[in-house]
């Protein structure tokens, strides 16, 4: 999140698309209601179907799984046509005002393609992407907004097609219900407005996820909604700590704090990454990449790595192709990956074409799996239907404690990271993560001492030592980062092993180690607030100077405990708040000031050159209404890969740069793709606040069982009719990966698309069904996984499977 | 001096909290269900649950609602249960609680066909059942504390606090926000008045509570049903208990007190019948002188 | 000669049938017995139809139903002990014994029907003076040993027990006065115990004056009781029928059912309810059978002097009268309390059971009681003692 979860309550509105914080996060309501309450905020939600959090919204619009572009498109259609935009924020802090190379190109004008694609590779040449530069290398730019090559010309014929028929006829919202809530959300275009944009799987499980999110920001942008309180482009994170997860580096394209995992390719060595790096940064503050990455390298082998041996660079692995999930599945049914290590993951339920994960599974030499329960996944090679004579895989079910049998910190989405002690006694066998990883380590660094082996090094000479249990302490130090000799410079005087308190502290000289650069300082003991010092992540204090629910003394916020990030934009060019009842910082005539830690030069002077240069972690420091992913610098409608109606935006139907996987194709288990003639309703996946993610962590409990105790699918009374299916029934759902069998629950909540159908030239009805996806076979309740059904498509720049699109048909069992 | 809930149902988002919450706190077992096509479950309150969130989608004024409704004993000012509790098993305590003594209880179910609500529920299943109902966690109400249901709701849909206090921030809401509610607070004074006060955006009748109208709401019922029912329920704003109790304290007596009147007359009429009698023939005429 | 044969016919040996139907009355009671066994193994949910959308059912309805049938009892003691009127003491053994055998059968079902009856205690020792349940509970289980005393001299009688039985005797008038009172205190608070239901019971039944309605049909029903055990213990035991005793009761039973009709129409036309006589529904056809069954029939059977001065239309007169009765409290107590849609009561064999067990065995001990006892008085030809 830009922003963070109390923050809600300062919101002028809050728009839900593609998620459902009542139902996933149902505490954010305790702050989305106090803005209705206090402030008289509207609630709009906008989701193929009035789901518990469009119970209590002001507006609902229903829309298509997978035409969340065009709907949003169809809003800042809206904005710019009815001038609802915020012109001095744009000019300022975005790149609207930039002149775009001459011969670029967009789908209006190449019917669905940017100019620089290439078929052959499915891929872009970005050269005519590129802004105009002057002189000193800087963009050139129209302040006036008028240029014909300006962003915001750009961004307005981009947006053209996006007309409110046009969304009526893709997205199969009514006509008078999109204009109700653009109207809506507009009004927080109006200087000290702010709206708030929530959004989460719904957005980014997608073909088309990445540009989701984009259109999101760009929208957020137009209005002026970023970097204020009650605003943001606040993604609603799926587990507990995800955010956490990802902040260490756990997904396969960066290091720890979102530095890029070198590349075979792009950064042989220490001197080419950081010189890519740091080009890639532009005037943004990763230009600052070789503090952070050599600290980090410090942190992992500590003395072993100096300037010499290039900070042991060469012992971090180098990816040299795809690592993705789909990806990593496919290299296990080939045979490529022989073992598996999962730590809390059950793909055998929550991976996309599961039937075809689950075989893959069988592929493997070994698997290790640290698990609360004997999941789906641990025991795949006993599942119903599995003869475990016919596995040969070495299973290795290794027994975790549980977060609450355990101490370490958590981050919210908001970035908050907050410690807990260990409040929960663990079965006998139960051990933490830490404790098996250790323990796996020392033997592991004890047999290469011994035995040699292949590349030795990178394990031997890590520094390793979190004491005997190993304590989470000992790794949040790592984490936070220390000084690893005696400094006394102009900059700074410390001892050995003092903790740094922020991460301008980092330097790329060896003297400081750290595990994730943003989280520098949240370690570092300070007040609480009443006078009491204590590592700052640890800290319960519940001051809120300026009551807009910052509360700086409870926990720490990365990065800097920033509550809001590009909080700069909370104040106009002068430094003056846009709103007078949420001032947030402003300057005060030599310095900025306020209740949140500036995200901004403290002492930077609004009124020079760079006064304005909010964006500090962009390469221009603007935001980017215009910026370049795989499939285009704008967002721009694509038809999900599996989908029921043609493209009406332009001639190209689906993402054309997604990679399309055929293994096994046209085998009963492999990556097959459906199409309407035998899949003709549009279907998608969704949670419910009653199970959690794959399911072994709420099916086995009797009071949550007793709630939610049966796989379902949810459809319109309309298509049920049509079937012949009563409400509690059990009906079968089969795509092209396979079929499941659930209870149907017929509900209003459902509607029958009205879908635009070039072919008749009229309107069409499309039916659509939802199902969860937690269910299993093992467990208290069971039932079938709605994951058998998904496709094994991704999105174009990361390759999230597209889970919340596909087709399927649907009959009684 | 009593407590009470405010369920602002506008809150509600029907996670099920509070559900959850009152088994933990009771240490109520989960009941068997099934999907029978719908997110509520259990379908109703029982011996095992003695608070659910009601799930109904509703059309009201041309617009779908998914309403949510925690359902729950009422703690009604002038319980019903408590006059018709023959034992006294439920009972009100000095702080206004409806409780169930199950030290008391004979299992004669009268507190179940008394209540407007039909909150109270009976242990079918076993040879010598209880009746168990919310009993407003009166143990931890001892200590301070709020009811288990109302500490967990994550929305602020659940509040609690002194009768006069909710109704006076009840009331406050449907006056800062009219378009937001239906403009009446349910409980106030519906049967003398619940410790359980609701605001909703729906008309009460269609979320299924007994409601303050003097024609019967009608409303259409399953094929199931063999008999006509009026729809739903009334009820009025004086207690419904309070004919039973002035009967019971007034009327015992009167009773009593009128038969022994009219016996005594009727003893007179029949001696002087006879006296008269025996005048008139001369012999003695009575029951007392006939053999056995 | 004729006291020993009347002697001898009191006694066995029976004719075959006889013989038979009481076998048949004793292995239904059989039955009923080991339904209430199962009850108690299994719980009341897994033996019963009932639930929490139906907490009473059939067993509850029997037991408001046989009050007021028994109040035969109180209502022939009042006319015999009260108004003087020794003509009619001839008819009080058989209809004391029904009204005893009534009650208990009243309490044996509800031992079963309770949830916890090792507890029934629990009304002794505690109470809670609101509850109308709490004073019926107390003045039917005193009214069931008034009835026992009343009934003794009859048991006395057989067993030669002198002493005893003056004793009783001399104290009849008290027992019959607190019987009375006890009555019109448990007959009438089986209407109050309705008053709570304000907001759930049709309003074509409730009204503040149920408790004035249940007495009144009380002592209607239960003079109706003294004609249906009359008429029909003479039949079958072969005993002249006191038609005119009868006729004089038929005529009381017709006055008291027209002051009934004419209330519940003022009640109802006070309230404003007159309209829902012919709202269109099946509580409305139930309304009606109660009126034609418990109120017309019966007062233009009993005011038809052919009819009433016969023994069959007594008959058919006092039974159309009780069925009346029964439906009225049938509807009060089951189908006119609102429900829920979708939910259903179907009572389990085993309810039945029991209540069958129950009427077999209290028929059984009444037709025990007429063989071995001087119950009934003299058989036709004979004279009376």
């Amino acid at each position: 999140m830009t922003n963070h979860w109390v923050d809600l309550k300062n919101s002028d509105c809050v728009l839900a698309i593609g998620c459902n914080p009542a139902e996933n996060h149902p505490a954010s309501m305790a702050w989305i209601n106090r803005a209705r309450d206090e402030r008289g905020a509207k609630l709009l939600v906008v989701d193929p179907r009035l789901t518990r959090t469009a119970a209590v919204a002001d507006l609902y619009a229903p829309l298509r799984p997978g035409t969340d572009i065009a709907f949003v498109g169809g809003l800042i259609h809206y904005i710019l046509e009815n001038n609802l935009f915020h012109r001095e924020y744009l000019v300022h802090y975005t790149n609207a005002s930039f002149l775009v190379h001459p011969d670029f190109k967009g789908p209006a004008d190449l019917d669905g393609y940017f100019s620089g694609y290439d078929p052959a590779k499915r891929a872009y040449d970005r050269t005519t992407w590129a802004y105009q530069l002057d002189e000193q290398g800087n963009p050139k730019a129209d302040p006036t907004l008028e240029s014909p090559q300006c962003v915001f010309q750009i961004l307005k014929r981009h947006y053209a097609r996006y007309t409110p028929e046009m969304v009526e006829r893709v997205c199969g919202t009514p006509r008078d219900q999109f204009l109700a809530l653009a109207a809506e959300y507009a009004k927080t275009g109006q200087p000290g407005k702010a709206g708030a944009v929530l959004y989460a799987m719904g957005q980014t499980q997608h073909t088309v996820g990445s540009q989701n999110v984009r259109v999101l920001a760009i929208l957020q942008l137009l209005l002026g909604n970023i970097g204020l309180p009650g605003g943001g482009v606040n993604a609603l994170r799926g587990e507990s700590n995800v955010q956490g997860s990802t902040d260490m580096g756990l997904l396969y394209h960066t290091l720890t704090s979102y530095l890029a995992t070198p590349t075979a390719a792009a950064h042989p060595s220490l001197k080419a990454y950081l010189e890519r790096q740091v080009k890639a940064a532009g005037k943004g503050y990763s230009k600052n990449t070789p503090n952070f990455l050599i600290s980090l390298l410090k942190a992992y082998w500590g003395d072993a790595a100096t300037e010499a041996n290039d900070y042991c660079y060469d012992y971090l692995p180098k990816v040299s192709g795809d690592c993705s999930w789909i990806s990593l599945f496919h290299a296990i049914e080939a045979g490529t990956i022989q073992g598996l290590w999962l730590i809390g993951q059950n793909p055998a339920v929550s991976g996309p074409n599961s039937r075809f994960e689950r075989q893959a599974l069988g592929k493997l030499k070994w698997m290790v799996i640290h698990e609360l329960f004997e999941t789906e996944t641990a025991a795949f090679w006993k599942a119903p239907g599995v003869d475990p004579a016919t596995v040969q895989t070495e299973v290795f079910l290794l027994p975790a404690a549980d977060a609450l049998e355990k101490a370490g910190s958590i981050v919210t989405s908001g970035r908050l990271i907050q410690w807990r002690p260990q409040v929960a006694a663990r079965p006998e066998l139960a051990q933490e993560d830490i404790w098996i990883l250790d323990r796996i380590y020392r033997a592991l660094k004890k047999r290469y001492q011994a035995e040699g082996g292949a590349l030795p090094e990178p394990i031997v000479q890590l520094a390793w030592d979190y004491g005997d249990p190993p304590a989470a302490t000992a790794v949040a130090k790592e984490i936070n980062g220390f000084y690893t000799r005696d400094v006394k410079d102009a900059s700074a005087t410390a001892a050995k092993g003092d903790l740094l308190s922020t991460f301008a502290q980092l330097r790329a000289d060896g003297s400081t180690a750290c595990g994730a650069w943003v989280y520098a300082g949240y370690y570092y003991p300070r007040d609480d607030g009443t006078g009491v010092i204590l590592p700052s992540c640890m800290r319960r204090g519940t001051k809120d100077p300026g009551g807009l629910g910052i509360y700086p003394y409870w926990g720490w916020v990365w990065p800097a405990n920033r509550r809001i990030i590009y909080n700069r934009c909370s104040a106009d060019s002068q430094g003056r708040p846009w709103a007078k009842d949420k001032a947030l910082i402003w300057w005060d005539g030599s310095k900025w000031t306020g209740y949140d830690v500036p995200d901004f030069g403290v002492t930077t002077d609004p009124a020079k050159p760079g006064g304005d240069d909010a964006f500090i972690m962009h390469p221009d420091l603007k935001a980017a209404l215009f910026s370049g992913l795989n499939e285009g610098p704008l967002p721009e409608h694509y038809e999900p890969v599996e989908s029921p109606a043609r493209n009406l935006l332009s001639g190209v139907q689906s993402n054309p740069v997604v990679k399309l996987w055929d293994a096994a194709r046209g085998q009963p288990i492999g990556d097959n793709l459906g199409d309407l003639s035998q899949f003709p309703i549009v279907a998608t996946t969704f949670r419910v606040t009653e199970h959690w993610q794959a399911g072994a962590m709420s099916r086995n409990l009797p009071w949550l069982v007793e709630v939610q105790p049966e796989m379902f699918v949810e459809m319109s009374p309309e298509l049920a009719r049509e079937k012949g299916i009563a409400s509690g029934q059990t009906v079968i759902v089969r795509s092209a990966r396979g079929e499941i069998r659930a209870v149907a629950v017929i509900t209003r909540r459902y509607r029958t698309l009205r879908l635009w159908d070039a072919a008749s030239n009229g309107f069409r009805e499309v039916h659509q069904v939802g199902m969860p996806w937690h269910f299993g076979w093992a467990g208290l309740a069971t039932g079938a996984s709605a994951n058998d059904l998904t496709p094994h498509v991704g999105d174009g720049n990361t390759m999230i499977p597209e889970y919340k699109a596909f087709l399927v048909d649907i009959r009684r069992a | 001096m009593t407590k009470a809930i405010l369920i602002d149902t506008t809150r509600c988002t029907a996670c099920h909290g509070c559900q959850v919450a009152c088994k933990q706190w009771n240490d109520l077992p989960a009941e068997e269900t099934h999907n029978e096509g719908s997110y509520q479950n259990p379908i109703r309150l029982s011996a095992q649950t003695w608070t659910l969130v009601q799930m109904r989608e509703v059309e009201y004024q041309g617009k779908l609602y998914w309403s949510f409704l925690k359902r729950q004993c009422m703690q009604c000012l002038h319980p019903a249960c408590v006059s018709a509790c023959p034992v006294g098993a439920m009972h009100r305590t000095p702080e206004g609680i409806v409780v169930y003594d199950d030290s008391r209880c004979i299992g004669c179910r009268y507190c179940m066909t008394a209540c407007p609500f039909r909150i109270p529920r009976f242990e079918w299943d076993k040879p010598l059942g209880y009746i168990r109902k919310c009993h407003f966690c009166y143990d931890r109400q001892a200590e301070g504390l709020p009811p288990a249901c109302v500490k967990t709701c994550p929305s602020g849909a659940l509040q609690f606090g002194e009768r006069e206090e909710m109704i006076a921030t009840a009331e406050a809401r449907l006056k800062a926000q009219p378009s937001r509610y239906y403009p009446h607070l349910y409980g106030k004074e519906e049967g003398g008045g619940t410790s359980v006060l609701i605001l909703s955006a729906l008309p009460f009748d269609l979320l299924g509570l007994p409601t303050l109208t003097s024609e019967p709401v009608a409303v259409p019922q399953s094929a199931l049903a063999p008999f006509e029912y009026l729809g739903q329920p009334t009820l009025g704003t004086e207690p419904v208990t309070q004919l039973n109790d002035e009967l019971a304290h007034v009327g015992t007596p009167a009773i009593a007190l009128g038969v022994t009147a009219i016996l005594a007359g009727m003893q007179w009429y029949g001696r002087r019948r006879a006296r008269l009698a025996q005048e008139a023939t001369g012999h003695a005429h009575t029951t007392k002188e006939r053999k056995p | 000669m004729t006291t020993r044969r009347s002697e001898l016919r009191s006694v066995l040996p029976i004719s075959w049938a006889e013989a038979a139907v009481l076998v048949a009355l004793a292995a239904i009671a059989a039955l009923g017995l080991g339904a209430a066994v199962l009850r108690f193994m299994r719980g009341l949910g897994a033996t019963t139809g009932l639930s929490d959308a139906y907490p009473w059912g059939i067993w509850i309805t029997f037991d408001v139903f046989i009050v007021p049938f028994s109040a035969g009892a109180f209502t022939l003691a009042a006319v015999v002990y009260l108004l003087d009127d020794e003509r009619y003491h001839v008819l009080v053994p058989p209809v004391v014994l029904a009204g005893l055998l009534g009650y208990a059968m009243v309490c044996a079902v509800l031992l079963v029907d309770l949830g916890l009856p090792h507890r029934f205690y629990n009304i002794i020792a505690f109470l809670n003076p609101k509850s109308f349940m709490f004073e019926i509970s107390w003045c039917v289980m005193l009214y069931l040993l008034v009835l026992v005393l009343e009934f003794s001299p009859v048991v006395l009688d057989r067993l030669g027990w002198e002493g005893p039985h003056r004793l009783v005797r001399a104290f009849t008038i008290v027992f019959v006065s607190a019987g009375i009172i006890l009555s019109s205190l448990h007959q009438s608070s089986l209407g109050s115990m309705w008053l709570l239901l304000q907001a759930k019971l049709h309003p074509l039944w409730w009204t503040p004056i149920l408790p004035l309605l249940f007495l009144i049909t009380a002592v209607a029903g239960g003079l109706c009781m003294v004609i249906f055990v009359s008429v029909l213990a003479a039949r079958v035991y072969g005993r002249p029928v006191h038609t005119h005793l009868l006729a004089n009761l038929a005529r009381a039973v017709a006055a008291i059912l027209l002051l009934y009709g004419v209330l519940k129409l003022a009640d109802l036309a006070l309230a404003g309810e007159l309209g829902l006589l012919f709202r269109p529904g099946a509580l409305t056809l139930l309304f009606w059978a109660e009126v034609v069954l418990g109120i017309v029939a019966p007062i233009v059977i009993f005011t038809w002097r052919k009819l009433r001065e016969s023994d069959g239309g007594l008959l058919l007169g006092a039974i159309v009268g009780l069925l009346g009765l029964a439906l009225n409290r049938a509807n009060v107590s089951m189908f006119a309390i609102w429900r829920p849609a979708g939910t259903i009561y179907r009572p389990s064999w085993m309810e039945v059971a029991i209540l069958a067990g129950a009427l077999a065995g209290a028929t059984l001990v009444f037709a025990l009681a007429a063989r071995l006892l001087p119950l009934l008085g003299p058989a036709d030809g004979e004279q009376g003692a």
